[in-house]
């Protein structure tokens, strides 16, 4: 026993140094695997810096892929593997350029009616799919067959949606083939914004699952964890080679990827894409600092100082600025009555006073915002007041009711509003004596909401009101916000869709919706300025003129500051780090930040 | 032998029934479930939420009917669909359970290969330096907290890059390795966890095996041995250690429940794909199917130690009979 424990510990430590020297992790010049075929007639011409072939990219993965199918991916793994990387749309999104924009991709070009009910593609000749099948506009119109089958239950139908008929139908735009190269959709109502739609629309191949789709079960048996990688077919730029559950997952490249670089060398540049599942901060940085990984896709506040010292010898760590992602605290102003107890969700003089315009203003005079971005956020967060992060800098209003820190001012409003300290405990009570206490509650798991709940509630006590933090599990946050409707005031965030757009702001905005956290699922609006918000929320879907849009979203902003549905607070700065020998890395705001432009990344010959 | 097997694997039976029934309540009892973190995803409808309720039989608060979806078909060795991942809960959970037993098992052959031989130097040369020796990594070993070791392991690994920042392989090659190169990565990859989770149990079994030398070795039956004019190394193997190490072997099958235990700590800090971490995610993600799977999987193997133990036991010691 122990002299084999003995050569155990050996063989084990010569490894170490066996180990260190694996393959060459560069440019070799050939493509391996090699392409197939010819590159298509209508090939998409990349005319940027042109790369050489060879050499893989290691990127971290914060958590597991849960499904191959991009018809069901949801979570943030899963949509940072598939999408971009393995699944395209009919159009490209160029995350990393300014401004960031829509780009022609599986279609040479798109065209909307000038009443945006109808919205053609025209789609690239010659495209084929991972297995060298044709794609064609058949492809298009079996994936949204499947989309919009009630069987088949996913969130990319609800991005469609268009409401209910008549007859309590939902309803959908028509999808029309006008040739084999050819699709055109037709809305029952305007959508300027339907590209945003579209980019949701992740094609998969008829040949391969329309016998799985028409048995009924494409549901549990396409594109599974756990299946042959070889049959997840796409038409990105990689194609799944190997995943290890809890471990990696392996793309490898597409031989008949559909763009050519300017040289008429065709994409991608690097022979693979390696996902390594590291589901801590700590270990992912590790990691990187190690040399395991090539990229950290996301340098968070509180580490950014740290890993900013490992920059230089190949190392680049950059500040992205302000993210597109908000932090909020809004207030229950619900008046529904609880069914099973009778009694209304917020108590009679609670509701009087959250549903008090002036006193959500007072709450946002005492945030020291400044203070939370300099302490909670250790200096990388922005203070916002807007429904829009300013790092959405095409769609923010700067013209937005601000609310610098003045408690003075605070404690002006809530006496105008009649409340008063009565008993002599530094905290206010109302006309009828009720001392103003109220629970934050936020998410336990986050350890920046759970500082920003406490430090806002030391706000409040400064000017009188008698606030607690009272951080709990994820979970019930969430029923208390949509199920129960029994909370004070919640923190929370709101992240951005890419790009973001008012598809995946629509919930929030609308009264109906069943984000709009003020007071969720409202038959009909409960105040004059949600109508309002309500209607300038369609308008804007209707116009097809970017100018009249943002005049419209700039109203609807300046609304939600001045009525504080949602108390605004910080908006982050993000960052990423990464190797300087790769070429062509030109990190976005946007995820993947990285590696939105995967197929034209290289790695640089030494 | 065999009515003692066979009535040890019918007691299981009542211990698996209870400990995954209150799983299963606790699970169902706690607020909220698997279905809340998509709530809040703004493109989800409330209809497709419903959908799912309805399929994964979460509608209902009813401990016994919740147990009952879970038990029958489980009963016929069906254990049920990942929620999260979709995906047959033993086609799951079969890689993560060896993936534990590899790091188990290694670190078993390391708290044990080293605890008796140290041991029983320690006892043998009672009070010089090697038993003092013995005695200072034994203290160490017993007083640092794993999660601490674990963390300074790593920051070792980072630091020198002598060893792989936690992980089970390296990831990005390994489909493209030899044979060989896959077992010494491998073996490079078990040395630091290894490392940690067999150091305390080490140091227990050193100091026990340590003391139950100390004691045998005074006994008379050794003075009796060295008098017959024995060798002072047959008389330390044959005769002591072979007495002084039976209370070690009961100490054995807890040693296999303490290290599964231990695993799930060493796991996480260790990002190793095993049980504990799959048991900590599915329960932070309320994936049912796979908590009880996993609990069902530690209980049998919590099982089966003890079993092992009490067999390791009758073989040792002839005064055992198991009937």
């Amino acid at each position: 026993m122990k002299s084999f424990t003995f050569s155990f510990v050996i063989v084990a430590m010569a490894c170490a140094v066996a180990c260190n020297g694996s393959r060459p992790k560069g440019a070799t010049g050939t493509p391996n695997p090699p392409f197939e075929g010819t590159p298509p007639e209508e090939a998409y011409v990349y005319d940027g810096e042109t790369g050489a072939y060879g050499g893989m990219i290691v990127l971290d993965l914060p958590d597991d892929v849960k499904s191959f199918n991009p018809i069901f991916s949801t979570d943030t793994a899963t949509t940072y593997v598939l999408w971009y990387h393995v699944f395209r749309c009919l159009v490209d999104y160029r995350n990393g350029e300014d401004p960031p924009r829509y780009d022609a991709g599986l279609c040479t070009k798109w065209e909307a009616s000038p009443d945006a009910r109808q919205w053609t593609f025209y789609l690239r000749k010659g495209v084929r799919w991972s297995d060298g099948r044709p794609f064609t506009a058949d492809d298009v119109m079996f994936t949204y067959d499947v989309v919009r089958d009630k069987n088949v239950p996913n969130a990319i139908k609800d991005i469609f949606s268009e409401g209910e008929d008549e007859g309590g139908q939902a309803l959908y735009p028509d999808l029309v083939k006008v040739d084999d190269h050819t699709v055109r959709f037709e809305l029952h109502k305007p959508n300027g914004g339907f590209l945003d739609a579209i980019f949701n629309l992740y094609i998969i191949p008829k040949h391969k699952w329309e016998g799985v789709w028409r048995a009924g079960s494409f549901n549990t048996e396409a594109m599974q964890i756990g299946g042959d990688p070889k049959e997840v077919v796409g038409l990105g730029p990689f194609v799944l080679k190997e995943h290890v559950s809890g471990q990696r997952v392996v793309l490898e490249r597409n031989p008949h990827f559909w763009k050519v670089d300017k040289d008429g060398d065709r994409l991608p540049y690097l022979d693979r894409v390696v996902f390594v599942i590291a589901k801590d901060y700590n270990t992912i940085q590790a990691k990187f600092q190690a040399g395991e990984i090539d990229v950290m896709s996301r340098v968070r506040a509180q580490e950014f100082a740290q890993v900013k010292r490992l920059e230089g010898s190949g190392i680049r760590v950059e500040d992205l600025g302000v993210s597109h992602s908000t932090e909020w605290m809004a207030f229950n102003q619900n008046t529904g009555i609880n069914k099973n107890t009778g009694r209304p969700y917020v108590e009679k003089w609670k509701q009087r006073l959250f549903r008090d315009q002036k006193f959500r203003q007072a709450v946002s005079y005492a945030i020291d915002r400044e203070g939370l971005a300099n302490t909670v956020y250790v200096g990388r967060a922005a203070p916002n007041f807007s429904f829009v992060s300013p790092g959405e800098k095409y769609s923010y209003s700067d013209d937005v009711m601000k609310y610098p820190y003045d408690p003075e001012r605070a404690r002006q409003l809530l006496s105008e509003i009649g409340l008063k300290d009565t008993d002599n405990d530094d905290f206010l009570e109302d006309a009828e004596g009720h001392t103003i206490e109220i629970n934050i509650n936020t998410n336990s798991s986050n350890s920046q909401r759970v500082g920003t709940a406490s430090f806002i509630a030391k706000n409040l006590q400064d000017v009188g009101i008698k606030a607690n933090s009272a951080p709990i599990d994820f979970r019930i946050v969430i029923n208390m916000m949509q199920s129960q409707y029994n909370f004070d005031a919640i923190v929370l965030g709101w992240v951005a869709g890419v790009p973001p757009s008012l598809i995946n702001s629509k919930n929030i905005l609308l009264s109906s919706g069943f984000n709009h956290i003020c007071f969720p699922n409202q038959p009909a609006p409960s105040t004059e300025w949600e109508a309002r918000v309500n209607q300038l929320v369609q308008e804007m879907e209707a116009s097809l003129d970017p100018a009249e849009r943002k005049r419209m979203y700039d109203e609807l902003q300046r609304i939600w500051s001045e009525q504080l549905p949602e108390i605004h607070l910080v908006a982050q700065r993000e960052g990423v780090a990464y190797k300087t020998k790769f070429g062509n890395i030109r990190p976005s705001i946007m995820i993947p930040r990285l590696t939105w432009n995967v197929e034209e990344i290289y790695v640089k010959q030494q | 032998m065999r009515t003692f097997l066979i009535r040890r694997l019918l007691a299981a039976i009542p211990l698996l029934i209870a400990v995954t029934f209150i799983t299963n309540a606790m699970l169902v009892l706690s607020p909220g479930n698997y279905l809340d973190t998509i709530k809040l995803n703004p493109n989800i409808s409330p209809d497709y939420i419903a959908h799912l309720e309805r399929l994964y039989h979460l509608d209902s608060d009813n401990v016994f009917e919740r147990y009952w979806y879970w038990f029958w078909p489980a009963l016929r060795g069906d254990f049920g669909y990942s929620f999260l991942y979709n995906q047959p809960v033993w086609e799951m959970i079969g890689e993560r359970v060896a993936n534990t037993l590899l790091l188990t098992g290694s670190a078993l052959l390391f708290s044990w290969g080293l605890a008796i031989p140290l041991g029983v130097m320690a006892g043998v040369y009672r009070n010089r330096w090697i038993d003092k020796l013995c005695s200072f990594i034994s203290f160490f070993g017993l007083s640092i907290p794993s999660v601490f070791f674990s963390l300074l392991m790593i920051l070792f690994a980072a630091k020198t890059g002598w060893f792989p920042v936690g992980g089970i392989h390296n990831q990005a090659i390994w489909d493209l390795m030899t044979p060989w190169e896959k077992f010494t990565d491998s073996l490079h990859h078990l040395v630091l966890p290894t490392i940690v989770l067999g150091t305390i149990g080490m140091a227990q079994y050193m100091r026990q095996m340590r003391s139950e030398m100390i004691e045998t070795l005074s006994q008379d039956y050794i003075r009796t041995a060295r008098a017959k004019g024995l060798s002072r190394g047959r008389v330390v193997f044959r005769h002591a250690l072979l007495n002084a190490i039976n209370p070690l072997v009961t100490l054995f099958g807890f040693s296999l429940a303490y290290l599964l235990a231990g695993a799930l700590i060493t796991e996480f800090v260790f990002g190793w794909p095993g049980l504990g971490t799959t048991v900590y995610e599915a329960l932070r993600d309320e994936d049912e199917p796979v908590v009880m799977a996993a609990v069902t999987m530690l209980v049998l193997m919590l099982v089966i130690g003890n079993l092992i133990a009490d067999l390791l036991l009758a073989i040792i010691d002839p005064r055992i009979r198991l009937e």
